[in-house]
């Protein structure tokens, strides 16, 4: 028993509350894969990318999807579209976290609503990062926006334009295309519906918008919430054993895969 | 409100572990080095009503003895017995378990064989990673049914079995109980505010010669591995998390007053 014991990740036991925010291991581990990303991608025109969402409180579907995508060499790296936990409690963040951290290749998590409860929000920053981010990965740009509005009552910028607005200035020149990534899509509960259509123009300034993905609402569906033919492809919950691969190819178009696991 | 309330419960705590911890033992009661059960202090208090600390008597409510008996002094003699029952004759020192970095507790311990415990505790978490410091206030109703006298000098009791249940409540921003309205019915079917555990442990009792009780009359070293309710329904449906993974431990020290 007690060996057991003493085996186990000392802060974690002595645990001064599920909603205490002190965790061991990685933190800011956006920055540090983007990094990876970036310097293994520089100067590619194809890329290949899996997006897996919503794996709250599924550790073992996840462990799966991990092994799944660690079985195919040729991706380049991981998106998680958010909802890494169901409570917010910080064990969930470092239980999934180290889950997702078998993953071969880099990956990026964005914050989903069920990371925003509670404390949450200052565990993700301090384990993955700022709730917006950005990269690029060869000559493709990726947009990752918080997109949880309900979760902060409206009373922070989500979707924030500034953020929007200074990552275009910051565009670099041998940007060719654009992907966006969010949690939640436009129109959905959670998502800032006053503002979608003007959500939708600013985005379409960015260089060939290709498509978004998001998750959220558990199903593995294509939606076009503006109805334009702009696509959104949601990622369904772990639950469901299944995660997306996208291949942008050097001519510009795109090849997407749905992978049972 | 929230505030005022755990404001409230906090002052009432700390006077109740004031009076516990300073004022009520019978410390000065008896010279003899035996060890004393709670029928014995109350015996010896009332043999030796002199001896005690003017306190002590208010608090025990002792009845004036030139006052002749009537059926009004037997009648509020009753009564005051029967409130005696509430004040509370343990405190606790804890560390970790769930409940705060540190927590400090008043309680009861009751039943024909001592078997049952009733602690509240404050307790505090500090700042982490940005978030800010929290307070919490826990319930918790424990169960020993063995307690074991070690050696012959009685000096020294095991009991190798604690057991229960405490309901831990957080405060702050972000914690609710109820979702607030702004989700639909159901949209999360749980909260963030108050948790439900599950305890097991073991304590080691010290029981202090009469000649040395200066506060208290006996202090155990304890600790319990818990399981809070969030992590139970992470680890049952998940073979990726263990059991032991989901525990946590708390180390602390619990003092009988009297």
């Amino acid at each position: 028993m007690l060996v057991m014991l003493t085996g186990l990740n000392s802060c974690d036991l002595l645990d001064f509350h599920p909603y205490d925010g002190r965790f061991d291991g990685p933190k800011d581990i956006n920055a540090r894969n983007i990094a990876r990303i970036e310097s293994a991608t520089l100067g590619r025109d194809s890329i290949v990318f899996a997006v897996i969402s919503d794996t709250q409180r599924w550790y073992d579907e996840t462990h799966d999807a991990v092994n799944s995508i660690n079985a195919r060499p040729e991706i380049d790296f991981v998106i998680h579209c958010g909802d890494l936990t169901d409570f917010s409690a910080t064990r969930e963040f470092e239980w999934m976290r180290d889950e997702l951290e078998r993953l071969a290749v880099p990956y990026v998590c964005l914050i989903g609503n069920h990371d925003c409860l509670a404390n949450g929000p200052r565990v993700f920053q301090t384990m993955f990062g700022t709730p917006n981010f950005s990269f690029n990965a060869g000559d493709t740009h990726f947009i990752c926006l918080d997109t949880n509005a309900l979760e902060h009552d409206y009373s922070v910028p989500i979707p924030d334009f500034a953020f929007i607005n200074a990552d275009l200035q910051a565009l670099p020149s041998t940007t060719r295309r654009t992907i966006a990534a969010m949690h939640a899509c436009p129109y959905s509960d959670q998502f800032n519906n006053n503002i979608a259509p003007q959500f939708h123009e600013k985005m379409l300034t960015y260089p060939d918008l290709q498509f978004a993905v998001c998750g959220h609402q558990h199903a593995t569906i294509e939606l076009e919430p503006y109805g334009d033919g702009f696509k959104y492809y949601q990622c369904g919950a772990a639950k469901g054993r299944k995660y997306l691969i996208f291949t942008l190819k050097k001519d510009g178009g795109y090849h997407r895969e749905v992978i049972d696991y | 409100m929230e505030d005022i309330i755990v404001k409230s419960l906090i002052i009432k705590s700390l006077i109740g572990l004031t009076i516990g911890l300073g004022f009520c033992g019978p410390t000065h009661a008896a010279e003899s080095d035996s060890i004393a059960t709670p029928t014995d202090s109350v015996i010896t208090l009332e043999a030796t009503p002199d001896t005690l600390p003017a306190c002590s008597a208010d608090i025990h409510g002792s009845t004036d003895h030139s006052e002749p008996v009537t059926p009004y002094t037997r009648r509020t003699e009753r009564f005051r017995r029967g409130w005696d029952h509430l004040i509370p004759n343990q405190t606790s020192f804890q560390v970790a378990g769930g409940i705060g970095a540190f927590s400090i507790g008043i309680g009861w311990y009751y039943g024909r064989r001592e078997q049952w415990e009733t602690d509240v505790l404050w307790g505090f978490v500090p700042k982490a990673n940005g978030d800010d410091m929290h307070q919490t206030l826990t319930v918790k109703q424990r169960f020993v049914p063995w307690h074991l006298p070690l050696f012959k000098s009685h000096r020294w009791t095991a009991e190798p079995l604690t057991a229960g249940a405490f309901i831990n409540c957080i405060f702050g921003e972000g914690f609710w109980e109820k979702a607030p309205s702004k989700y639909t019915k159901g949209y999360y079917g749980f909260n963030t505010k108050v948790r439900y555990n599950l305890f097991v442990g073991q304590r080691l009792r010290y029981n202090i010669p009469r000649r040395h009780r200066r506060f208290n009359r006996s202090v155990s070293f304890y600790y319990e591995l818990s399981m809070s309710d969030l992590y139970l329904v992470s680890s049952i449906p998940n073979k990726q998390i263990s059991f032991f993974e989901t525990l946590t431990l708390a180390l602390g020290l619990r003092f009988q007053v009297f």
